[in-house]
């Protein structure tokens, strides 16, 4: 029987993390669309995603909402009614219709998944 | 705010394109109030017991300095937080010309170094008397370094404005649709097309400068007190016809960088221009002073007597590559 290759063993606990990594990073963008039908601040929004079972890091979180906001897809207003100035996010008609194709796409690919894992399946 | 926080937030800042300065810094500013006060509440639930100076600075928390920390690490360094707010490229070059980077400066520094190695050696030896070994080698290696230094100076910043102004397209404008057309042929040398092109244009920018660079730039400016290396009085045709010739050249090196592909018509092109160049060369040499007078004078030996050999040596190198060029298209179809 083959020995397996320690370098590989050693380099799968890092590929796995480097696969999440890119998975999860495709489903921020739509959980952010649609956790912000309803006006979020930053952290707010942080903490929904992650009530949700989405984690995603704070760095990571605030500047992807500002690309989105410079893209289109979610407008942004600094609310200074409260104590402490905050920028709340709204989801756009533009992001609404984007929101929508992709989690049209998101769930075909789950149906063409779970298709997969039943056919190649002994 | 505290001055780790206000530390953290200018080093931030500092990274940032300007015009997203502010906008930015106050949205960090939020971020780190809104995650300080999460920590606050999770640590005791009662605010009233949570150690808010809203007088010091209205409306911000005036923290515990370990959950400040906490949360600055959290964040991460102020280098990988600003790179994922500018999103503006982290590289001099880009994977899109790094490879013809790479290429030119193997191409090129070899050619240079070579070149100015010969010319400031014959420089050294024709205008020096008596000649030394050691002067001649320090004064060719010191000029060969420093021609080797500016070159590749040269190039980098050339291939990092190019990259800049590539990457700089607006977002969205989809790219032309690639075809098998587009494929990159390879040059005998192994080298590609649209690199022989940027090396091509590069050198031809240098010959073109060459009527005007004056002697001082290969330190024997003591020789005609600094004036050109070519004669001034030498008809204005003269000049006009040798950059003509090399306008001719840079258009069909210009052909070959935008389609990176040679032709059969640019590959009998070049050919043909090349012949006329060194031809016009010869005529000139043979019936002008080419050289400025102080020069020729202050020479062992004359100008055309190593001039057109060395002339017709490199043009028959470069028809010899062109050729081989035209070889390998025919065996490949074209």
């Amino acid at each position: 029987m083959a020995t397996p290759d320690p370098s590989v063993q050693q380099d799968a606990p890092d590929a796995l993390a480097l696969h999440l990594q890119e998975v999860r990073r495709g489903t921020v963008v739509l959980a952010c669309l649609v956790a912000c039908r309803r006006p979020q601040y930053g952290y707010a929004l942080l903490e929904t995603l992650a009530e949700a079972g989405i984690q995603v890091e704070a760095n990571t979180l605030y500047p992807l909402l500002r690309r989105l906001d410079k893209q289109g897809l979610l407008t942004a207003e600094w609310n200074t009614d409260e104590p402490r100035p905050r920028k709340y996010y709204t989801l756009t008609d533009a992001g609404s219709r984007v929101a929508d194709e992709l989690r049209t796409e998101w769930l075909a690919l789950t149906a063409s998944l779970t298709d997969l894992w039943k056919d190649s399946t002994p | 705010m505290s001055t780790l926080t206000d530390r953290y937030v200018g080093s931030v800042a500092r990274r940032l394109p300007e015009s997203q300065r502010d906008e930015v810094v106050a949205e960090v500013r939020a971020m780190i109030a809104d995650m300080l006060e999460a920590r606050a509440e999770a640590v005791d639930p009662d605010p009233e017991a949570a150690d808010l100076d809203h007088s010091r600075s209205p409306g911000l928390p005036h923290p515990d300095p370990a959950a400040e920390a906490a949360v600055l690490e959290e964040l991460g360094s102020p280098e990988s937080l600003a790179r994922e707010f500018a999103r503006t490229p982290q590289h001099l070059i880009g994977p899109r010309f790094y490879r013809t980077y790479l290429w030119a400066l193997t191409w090129l520094l070899p050619t240079v170094g070579v070149i100015t190695l010969v010319a400031s050696g014959l420089a050294h030896s024709l205008t020096v008397h008596p000649v030394e070994l050691g002067g001649l080698l320090g004064t060719a290696i010191g000029r060969t370094v420093s021609a080797l230094l500016t070159v590749f100076a040269v190039l980098t910043l050339v291939f990092a404005l190019v990259d800049r102004a590539e990457s700089g397209t607006a977002p969205g404008r989809s790219p032309r649709r690639w075809t098998v057309d587009q494929l990159e042929e390879i040059a005998p040398s192994g080298s590609s097309v649209r690199g022989d092109g940027i090396v091509s244009l590069i050198l031809l920018v240098l010959l073109a400068a060459l009527p005007l660079v004056p002697t001082t730039f290969l330190y024997v400016g003591h020789l005609n007190d600094g004036e050109p290396f070519v004669n001034p009085d030498l008809g204005v045709g003269w000049f006009v016809g040798y950059w003509a010739l090399l306008a001719g050249l840079a258009a069909i090196a210009a052909v070959h960088v935008a389609t990176n592909r040679t032709t059969a018509a640019t590959r009998i092109a070049t050919i043909g221009v090349d012949i006329l160049m060194a031809a016009f060369l010869t005529v000139a040499l043979l019936t002008q002073e080419v050289m400025h007078p102080d020069l020729g004078n202050a020479s062992l030996l004359d100008t055309e007597v190593w001039l057109i050999p060395l002339i017709w040596v490199l043009t028959a190198w470069n028809i010899v590559s062109t050729l081989r060029t035209h070889r390998a298209a025919a065996t490949a179809g074209d």
